[in-house]
């Protein structure tokens, strides 16, 4: 069944977080990009509202999203992330809430765990839930990663260091992902929530980047990092088939789809401030005209938005439907990731210096925009998950 | 990369004279002073030690007299480390291009030595608020007065505008459209001179690029390059001489990029290997390499026919074809390049600890300035059609 009206709870989602993002989130986006952080205000505002990202990925992580019809969930997911991405991307994937965390602990932990972790979120003031699979050595191909985890005891002694981990420092806990042999692959995956505050574990470097500046990229070290032996997800009975790695796996088919929707949204953004600030200029008489080369960049960028947002829209239905979506899922994302970046690539070229002004929305668009064909799987990675979807049924390896 | 096309003795000597200097005062700090938005001193003392200003200008005049093909080498090779620090030398041969092409004997005499040596500074002011591509819509005017003119208006992204001891500038002194620009110099601290705000960019950021504001200021006539009304002329003449600077920027950002990501791939293991032997990685490399051996062709084409139609101050034709299809070929490819290098990057290439980012921001620029890409596919277009002037 092809559907692309909206229901009425989507409409209503998706105007609703149009006007947070447009009343709370853009009035304060640029400056926080400037100051490289989200104001805790806005956070605790936006919590307020209602807005975190547990009302939004994989699932309703953390509870709490009782009205959210079940069979929905992933195409209202991809909605609110467009919406908020509009706004503003760096404060969307800063939103409090258990965040990319939040899936792995649903997926592997036991009711108690998922009490324990998922249930401070009800709390009023903001929380966080980060998720820290990468490792400097280790990015696209996670099964390299080399944290170790052995067993003294009643506890889990970990060792190693984890980079890029967004809201890694101010998290409550990190879904940490780590081994207890390097040499056995997949199979020696552990997966462990390290709350905050847990001896050996220190929070290194905020990463300086070139865009989603307000967003905190940190290095996480853990350092004879004692975590108790209940804060294994799920239980060590768990990892007899290597449940560690294909839960890394399994979080990406909920969120990919959510971070190519936040990809189409920072495109629609800058296709839009170009388009209106574009329907201004061109009222101005100029003596050569130009109306043709601008027409077609414009028709061009809806074009190939609205191709990417019909992708991800696949990828989340999919997944409300309960089918398997990783084929479309990555392609959502490859495609999203791709023609986003050239989306804002040509609004700032079709805005002449103004494109470039750091007081102008397009140029930050811009910086932040790449990132989305890089993390949560690169281009290529998505690339070669379609491959194998595509090859495999005949016997070829990809 | 080897610079294939056939260099004489005095460029090899020059260009590896400039990679020396490139990579020891300019490399080092470059992450650092685009961080800070700081225009980078040290650069320009570096120039005027090492005498670079000097390249572009007549021996006349105290300069070397080096061919066009000679600055765009030397421009690229800065742009491998730092865009920034390659425009400081690039701007300041625009900025001087006015008084070289139309210049009278008594301006070229005052300004020239001292711009050639770097003890002054210039800035080429054209653009403004209402008129970037559209040149013939400046609206600066300037008003005819005992002894000279009174300019009043606004120019808006100055490279070096807030820093340049000698401004070339165009307003408006007769009626509507191009017959109506004439051009002028006007020196740091005139009265009437402002300079308003600093921008601040996505790229480029420790360049100095500024808004000027002339109110009623004073010009005296012998400050007039060229005749009334010739301004329109002496921009474009100007802007002919000046494209295959930019290009070459924007190759020089390219290759810089190229051998970021290069050396990467190389190193940088992924699932038990280098990630090199990736083919996803290998076909970005490959296409990286065919744009820029393709643009390093027309730029240099382009420059050589600069240099070979430019000597004496008139219009060029063929060469502008050329420089117009360096600059706008050498900047799309200059901007996949380095979009590609971050993706090779991959986290990594997000962040500030290395230097592919900045390449890919300060990279967007160079599609911009000194004509956007779309003016340049127009003059590329109309060179080749035979049309009677529009309606
Ligand atoms: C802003 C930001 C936020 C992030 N947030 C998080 C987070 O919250 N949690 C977390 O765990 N991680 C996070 N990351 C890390 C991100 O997921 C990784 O950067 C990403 O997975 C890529 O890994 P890498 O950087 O090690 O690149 P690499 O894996 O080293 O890749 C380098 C290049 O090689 C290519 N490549 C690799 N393998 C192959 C292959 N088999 N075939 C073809 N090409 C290949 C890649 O596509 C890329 O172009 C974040 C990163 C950034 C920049
Ligand atoms: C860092 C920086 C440094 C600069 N330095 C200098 C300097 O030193 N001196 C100086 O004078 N200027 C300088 N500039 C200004 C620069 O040259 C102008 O920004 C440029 O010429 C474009 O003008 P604009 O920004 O007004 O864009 P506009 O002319 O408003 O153009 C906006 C968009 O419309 C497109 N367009 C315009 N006309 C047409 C047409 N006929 N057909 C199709 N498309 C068209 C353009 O390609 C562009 O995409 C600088 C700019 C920057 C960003």
């Amino acid at each position: 069944m092809i559907d692309f009206e909206l229901t009425e709870t989507q409409r209503a989602v998706r105007d609703f977080l149009h006007w947070v993002a447009e009343h709370e989130i853009r009035p304060v986006a640029l400056q926080a990009d400037e100051e490289g952080d989200v104001p805790l205000e806005l956070l605790r505002r936006l919590k307020e509202l209602g807005v975190t990202l547990d009302t939004l990925p994989g699932g309703g992580a953390s509870g709490g999203d009782g009205e959210a019809p079940e069979h929905q969930r992933n195409r209202l997911a991809v909605l609110a992330a467009e919406e908020l991405a509009w706004g503003d991307a760096a404060v969307a994937i800063s939103l409090p809430g258990a965040g990319l965390g939040g899936p792995p602990v649903q997926l592997m932990g036991t009711p108690e765990q998922k009490e324990r972790f998922l249930g401070i979120f009800r709390d009023p003031e903001p929380r966080w839930g980060a998720y820290a699979l990468t490792e400097p050595e280790a990015g696209s191909d996670v099964a390299a990663i080399r944290t170790t985890c052995r067993k003294e005891g009643d506890h889990w002694v970990l060792n190693g260091t984890k980079l890029f981990i967004t809201n890694g420092a101010r998290a409550s806990w990190n879904v940490v992902f780590a081994t207890i042999d390097p040499a056995l692959g997949r199979a020696g995956h552990r997966v462990f929530v390290v709350e905050r505050g847990t001896p050996g574990f220190t929070v290194g470097r905020i990463m300086e980047k070139m865009g989603l500046r307000a967003s905190e990229t940190a290095e996480l070290i853990f350092d004879e990092c004692r975590v108790p032996a209940e804060n294994l997800l799920g239980g060590e009975e768990r990892y007899r088939q290597g449940e560690g790695f294909r839960t890394a796996m399994q979080t990406f088919d909920g969120t990919r789809p959510m971070v190519a929707a936040m990809a189409v949204g920072i495109g629609r953004a800058a296709y839009e401030y170009t388009r209106d600030r574009l329907r201004e200029e061109l009222t101005l008489s100029r003596p050569i005209p130009r109306y043709g080369v601008i027409a077609e960049r414009l028709s061009w960028m809806e074009r190939e938005l609205h191709a990417a947002r019909l992708l991800v829209w696949q990828a989340a239905s999919m997944a409300d439907q309960r089918i398997p979506n990783s084929k479309e899922a990555s392609m959502a994302k490859a495609y999203a990731g791709t023609v986003a970046t050239r989306v804002c690539a040509a609004a700032v070229e079709l805005l002449g210096a103004v494109g470039l002004r750091h007081d102008r929305w397009v140029e930050k668009w811009f910086r932040d925009i790449k990132v989305f064909d890089i993390f949560e799987g690169t281009g290529q990675v998505q690339r070669l998950v379609v491959a194998r979807r595509l090859f495999e049924p005949y016997g070829l390896r990809v | 990369m080897q610079v294939d096309l056939k260099l004489d003795e005095e460029q090899r000597q020059i260009v590896a004279m400039v990679r020396e200097l490139a990579q020891e005062r300019i490399a080092p700090f470059a992450a650092e002073w685009d961080e800070r938005e700081e225009f980078p001193w040290p650069v320009v003392e570096a120039y005027r030690e090492a005498g670079l200003f000097a390249l572009a200008f007549p021996e006349t005049y105290g300069g070397v007299g080096a061919s066009a093909v000679t600055q765009v080498l030397v421009v690229e090779e800065l742009a491998k480390v730092d865009a920034t620090a390659a425009i400081i030398l690039a701007v300041q041969w625009l900025g001087a291009l006015p008084i070289l092409v139309a210049g009278s004997e008594a301006q070229k005499a005052r300004y020239l030595p001292k711009l050639a040596s770097g003890e002054w500074l210039a800035a080429m002011a054209l653009t403004e608020p209402e008129a970037g591509s559209d040149v013939a819509g400046l609206q600066a005017r300037a008003v005819r007065v005992d002894g000279g003119y009174r300019l009043t208006g606004q120019k808006k992204f100055i490279s070096h505008g807030a820093i340049a001891d000698v401004l070339t500038t165009f307003a408006r002194t007769g009626g509507p459209g191009a017959k109506g620009l004439s051009a002028f110099i006007v020196e740091k601290g005139a009265p009437g001179v402002r300079v308003g705000r600093i921008e601040r960019k996505l790229g480029l950021r420790a360049s100095n690029t500024a808004e000027i504001l002339f109110d009623d200021c004073f010009v005296p006539e012998r400050h007039r390059i060229g005749e009334e009304g010739e301004g329109f002329s002496i921009a474009m003449r100007t802007l002919d001489r000046s494209r295959p600077a930019v290009a070459a920027q924007a190759l020089g950002i390219a290759e810089g990029a190229f051998a970021a990501a290069l050396q990467y791939a190389q190193e940088r293991r992924a699932f038990g290997q280098e990630i090199a032997r990736f083919q996803a990685i290998q076909f970005m490399l490959a296409d990286m390499a065919m744009g820029i051996e393709a643009a390093r062709g027309l730029v240099y084409r382009a420059a050589h026919l600069v240099e070979e139609e430019g000597r004496g101050g008139g219009r060029l034709t063929t060469a502008n074809r050329y420089s117009a299809m360096a600059k706008c070929f050498a900047s799309d490819v200059a901007m996949q390049v380095t979009i590609d290098a971050v993706q090779i990057l991959g986290g990594y290439g997000y962040i500030r600890d290395f230097p592919v980012e900045r390449f890919m921001r300060d990279a967007k620029i160079t599609q911009i300035y000194e004509g956007t890409n779309q003016i340049q596919r127009i003059i590329i277009a109309r060179s080749y059609l035979d049309l009677a002037p529009g309606p």
